[in-house]
């Protein structure tokens, strides 16, 4: 297993390197002059080469690569072109709250999509099963936008019972400032409880046909025991999959939800820094989100391996 | 390998150790917090004895704290770089020797009188008594002086900022403090327009040169308020200046400055009661807030920013003036206002809309009614027959698509195809910083500083200029003429003709087109009062009450 790992992580660096050079084209090929975005239109062409220069825009495509990859290889991320902070900081003071809000959203889903997945599995065309496959549709068609729109509208504005917006105010405890969580939470984790419902459930109709469920509750096993010993181990493979997926990408930032609640996680930043072409910024937090999947998929294959025992991690 | 049971965790215990790490991970997230950049050092501020000649008559003190909000984060702090989004700073936490309110009347700050030479070849300042900077330190002329000084610093004019201050003082030589409180400037030639100049000019003390923006630690001014902490993409919070020289006031305790990322949730967070004052960035707020009791809207029309487009004068019959005037008569401006604009601005033809400026003529205003006939008439005197142009619009205005959308409609009946395209906003600024517009025919566009001395508009809009200043390459000698002379005329009926007559100049020739006035406007809870504004549309709340 240790093998395994580390030829997985062996085969990050390619993979880091080829993602390096795609975010540096992407990002510097882009239309836009972070000269012109930081000085405005009053600036004088004088003033914007004076500023090109200073941000090391003059030299050649190449040449920044380089510079930017040595820089990140010693773990010098720079400093944001349009706010002068080291970049090392503003995503040092971001991941915090997008790891907070990712977290809790991810345990809101689970303990909602697990059991609802499971429900609709074991009483597969009843009631419940369509009631709960119901929601799972509307949540899925919900845009994550428009219900925390919704939710403000109600929730702050017309009961007022929590903070239509950010993430805390000065001299608010760390419990008080959950309270600015509630609604972005809920807004990420409508969606989420819906995949794993709808994954789960899937999986565990599979599985609940198979042989050797029938034979443990020929063996007069109790059904809760059937269900959580036997079927539910099995059938969480591929409900592992997405879970991990999805963690990965509410790390990279839930860009939208962290805009409408006005939340100062990663996925704001990105959008922000994409928007003033901050160039240090874009590239160091993609690199971060590039970073978190391929971290969260060797996690995701090693959990294969616990939850199943015939997986095996050949040398 | 994982399936090795002698090597490796049972299933058990690796779910016991992922909870705790999971745990673990959400103790730490929640824990964290954006470490605030820390509070300006120095000497507990003592009470300052009362000043001269306060602006507003000082009542009981309200005490409280003003939240507000706008969109976006601050970017410096910085008042010389005057950047937009960190306008609602500047006035709280600095002071100037003089500012000009809305309408263009100086008012006294840090100067309590201010002489003039009668050859315009310099000034003085007389300082109040008794100002100090927020970390408690006596504020002199000599602190004036250094803000000079640095705009001739090799280092520091690398910054922007302090490059554009040192642009707007230009023609200022020399500044020399005779005595403590007195402040002599020197000019190279003679400025009529100083006090704007002065209006920029925010005093500022630049304590580490490789901070000149104010972003390694907050800055330090002379303002009612001052920078305590700064939470990126968050808050910042300004207390109160203990030390002001304005007696009394401010009035309030705090100002705690909210950043909101959309502009869809302004609304809420002002109807939530989560602040009590905004900056409306999406016009349609503005009509469902004047109608509600609960809230006060003010508008400030002369901030001087105004909707115009810029014309590729490379590219014919675009050259033609007679195709700028008849593009400018097919502009229903009047009709697009309450559409197209959500009825807060005005229509205009000429960048000189306010009666303040010195430039400003009434007949000048709006001289291009929406006239179709008149337009097909002059594009047949062209020579042209048909055209089709092309114009690119952003949604961070989308007044701007908005009004082209209304006007394709418009110039279809006179046979003119015009092409609408939205682009993201760093592909619609690298159109407006190209002399060809990148091969488009027109650009939707916003200038600024209308409403100032015609001087500073023409030293810093450099697209109205007739001469080599202007990069899409329209050439008038005689308004180059004309803004050279009025930068040093000293007689105000002289001076006054001249830029008038720029004005006729600009609006015959329409090398740019304007539409619309561009008003900031905020809502405020029924609860404040007293906010009122300098001529740049910045807010200042020395005199606000909750």
């Amino acid at each position: 297993m240790q093998r395994y790992l580390i030829r997985r992580l062996l085969q990050l660096i390619p993979t880091l390197f080829l993602a390096s050079l795609v975010i540096f084209m992407i990002i510097s090929l882009a239309p836009g002059d972070p000269a012109f975005m930081m000085l405005g239109p009053e600036a004088t062409p004088e003033q914007l080469k004076l500023e090109r220069a200073r941000l090391g825009l003059d030299k050649p495509i190449p040449v920044r690569y380089l510079i930017w990859l040595s820089d990140v290889a010693k773990l010098k991320l720079g400093t944001s072109q349009a706010t002068r902070r080291p970049v090392t900081t503003m995503v040092a003071q971001a991941f915090p709250y997008t790891l907070r809000l990712s977290l809790s959203a991810l345990l809101i889903s689970l303990l909602l999509g697990f059991p609802s997945g499971i429900l609709s599995a074991v009483r597969q065309d009843s009631r419940t099963d369509a009631v709960i496959t119901g929601f799972n549709s509307l949540a899925l068609a919900v845009p994550p936008f428009w219900l925390g729109i919704l939710m403000i509208i109600l929730f702050a504005v017309q009961l007022r019972w929590l903070p239509p917006s950010g993430a805390g105010g000065p001299g608010e405890s760390p419990l008080a400032s959950l309270r600015y969580l509630i609604m972005p939470v809920i807004s990420i984790a409508i969606s989420n409880v819906a995949v794993f419902s709808r994954f789960l459930r899937s999986a565990m109709i599979d599985v609940l046909s198979a042989d050797y469920v029938r034979t443990a509750r020929a063996k007069g096993l109790k059904e809760s025991v059937v269900i959580n010993q036997h079927a539910l181990k099995n059938a969480m493979i591929p409900v592992i999959t997405i879970i991990g997926i999805q963690f990965g990408r509410l790390l990279g930032g839930a860009v939208i939800t962290e805009s409408v609640f006005a939340y100062p996680g990663i996925g704001r930043l990105v959008v922000n820094s994409i928007l003033n072409r901050d160039y240090p910024v874009v590239q160091a937090t993609m690199m971060l989100v590039v970073i978190i999947f391929l971290v969260t998929n060797i996690i995701i294959d090693l959990t294969y391996g616990y939850l199943d025992p015939r997986v095996k991690y050949e040398n | 390998m994982i399936g090795d049971k002698d090597k490796a965790l049972s299933r058990r215990q690796f779910l016991r150790i992922s909870a705790i790490i999971g745990t673990g991970l959400v103790a730490t997230a929640c824990g964290a917090a954006a470490t605030p950049t820390q509070a300006p050092a120095g000497a507990a501020p003592t009470k300052a004895p009362a000043a001269a000649a306060p602006t507003v008559a000082p009542t009981a003190k309200s005490g409280g704290t003003f939240n507000y909000a706008e969109g976006g984060d601050f970017n410096n702090f910085n008042p010389w770089n005057f950047g937009a989004v960190n306008f609602e700073m500047y006035n709280p936490v600095f002071s100037r020797l003089t500012w000009k309110d809305g309408d263009g009347k100086i008012n006294y700050d840090l100067a309590e009188s201010m002489e003039v030479a009668k050859d315009g070849m310099g000034a003085r300042a007389k300082l109040r008594p008794n100002i100090k900077w927020h970390d408690g330190k006596d504020f002199s002329a000599d602190d004036f002086v250094n803000t000079f000084n640095y705009m001739h610093d090799d280092v520091l004019l690398k910054d922007p900022s302090v490059l554009k201050m040192s642009g707007l003082a230009k023609a200022v030589k020399e500044v020399k403090a005779t005595d403590k409180s007195t402040i002599d400037f020197v000019f190279s030639n003679p400025i009529p327009y100083f006090t704007d100049v002065l209006d920029y000019w925010y005093a500022i003390r630049i304590d580490n040169k490789e901070d000149a923006l104010f972003l390694k630690k907050p800055p330090v001014g002379t303002g009612p308020f001052k920078m305590a902490e700064w939470v990126p993409n968050q808050y910042a919070r300004f207390p109160k200046n203990d030390t002001y020289f304005v007696k009394d006031q401010p009035y309030i305790n705090e100002y705690l400055f909210k950043r909101l990322e959309k502009a869809e949730t302004l609304m809420p967070n002002l109807q939530s009661g989560g602040v009590s004052g905004i900056l409306i960035t999406s016009m349609s707020d503005v009509d469902p807030l004047k109608k509600d009791a609960n809230y006060r809207v003010d508008s400030n029309t002369y901030a001087g920013s105004i909707f115009n487009i810029i014309v590729n004068l490379q590219k014919p019959p675009l050259d033609k003036k007679e195709v700028r005037q008849a593009l400018s008569y097919s502009l229903n401006r009047e009709g697009m206002v309450p559409t197209a604009f959500f009825g807060v601005s005005d229509p205009i033809v000429t960048a000189f809309y306010s009666p303040s400026s010195l430039a400003y003529r009434q007949d000048l205003v709006m001289p291009h009614k929406f006239d179709l006939d008149k337009a097909g008439k002059l594009l047949d005197a062209a020579g042209v027959k048909s055209l089709e142009l092309t114009i690119n619009t952003t949604p961070n205005w989308p007044q701007m698509k908005l009004f082209c959308l209304i006007w394709q409609q418009d110039l279809a009946k006179i046979k003119v195809k015009l092409t609408v395209n939205e682009v993201e906003i760093a592909k619609f600024y690298d159109i407006g910083a190209d002399a060809k517009l990148l091969g488009n025919d027109l650009h939707p566009w916003l200038n600024g500083r209308t409403t100032r001395d015609p001087a500073t508009f023409f030293s810093t809009q450099t697209n109205y200029r007739g001469g080599a200043l202007n990069k899409y390459l329209w050439k008038n000698d005689e308004l180059e003429k004309l803004v050279a002379a009025g930068a040093t005329e000293l007689d105000p009926e002289k001076r006054k003709a001249t830029y008038q007559r720029c004005n006729e100049i600009l609006v015959d020739e329409e090398p740019m087109i304007s539409v619309a006035t561009n008003p900031r406007i905020w809502a405020f809870s029924k609860n404040v009062t007293g906010v009122h504004w300098d001529l740049n549309g910045n807010m200042m709340i020395d005199t606000l009450k909750l």
